[in-house]
């Protein structure tokens, strides 16, 4: 469970549903960044089981 | 220079975990949701993981980590909570010369990348305390999901662990 400050107070983050076209994009695709990061990190996984 | 680990908390010690932090320099919010994230823990609706110095032996901060699907249905890993201790905030570690919060953000990755061989989980979820933390997730790599919270200030983040999903086209 996630909590928001809203209105001062400390409540519970809304469930998202029907997500848009514009919502949908940012969970289907990776950034150049995510990749990024995935990639330095897979290979530092792969790494540490050859050591 | 010092190495730092991170392993998971176990159920055992979680009370005397949380026990050996002073949260009284944090706001009334995030005492009140670290209480929240703990209750959580002792019902084994999160797990905590913990990073820690291993010279000094002196915790630095945690993350406490469970699923969701309240992305529309979608699974995921949700980062319910990140702490850093706040003499360690903004700091990087000497020997990996990466950010404190970065080593737990990319402890959170890899062991979702765990999960995912297992289970098909895809996606990390977070949703920022404030404005300049969500800065910092961004500059991470996680991005916004646009309008998803009821304002801008709690929309939900989003790490994809795939190039490209196609599970929810």
């Amino acid at each position: 469970m996630v909590y928001v400050i809203r209105n001062g107070k400390l409540e519970k983050a809304h469930k998202i549903q029907n997500l848009t076209v514009a919502q949908k994009a940012v969970l289907k695709v990776s950034t150049r960044k995510q990749s990024d990061k995935l990639e330095e990190l897979k290979k530092k996984m792969e790494e540490l089981k050859a050591s | 220079m010092t190495p730092i680990g991170i392993s998971q908390v176990s159920f055992d010690d979680l009370s005397s975990f949380f026990k050996s932090f002073d949260f009284t320099q944090d706001s009334a919010h995030i005492q009140k949701y670290i209480s929240f994230i703990q209750e959580a823990s002792f019902c084994y609706q999160n797990i905590i993981h913990e990073l820690y110095d291993l010279e000094e032996e002196e915790v630095i901060g945690f993350t406490a980590l469970s699923t969701t699907k309240e992305v529309d249905n979608i699974s995921g890993v949700l980062v319910e909570f990140l702490y850093i201790k706040p003499q360690y905030r903004g700091k990087t570690d000497e020997m990996s010369q990466i950010k404190y919060s970065h080593l737990l953000l990319d402890y959170i990755i890899t062991t979702s990348l765990k999960i995912q061989k297992q289970v098909a989980i895809n996606h990390i979820y977070l949703v920022p305390i404030d404005a300049k933390v969500r800065e910092i997730y961004h500059k991470y790599g996680f991005e916004n999901i646009p309008g998803s919270g009821s304002n801008e200030f709690e929309d939900y983040m989003v790490f994809n662990l795939l190039d490209e999903d196609p599970t929810i086209l």
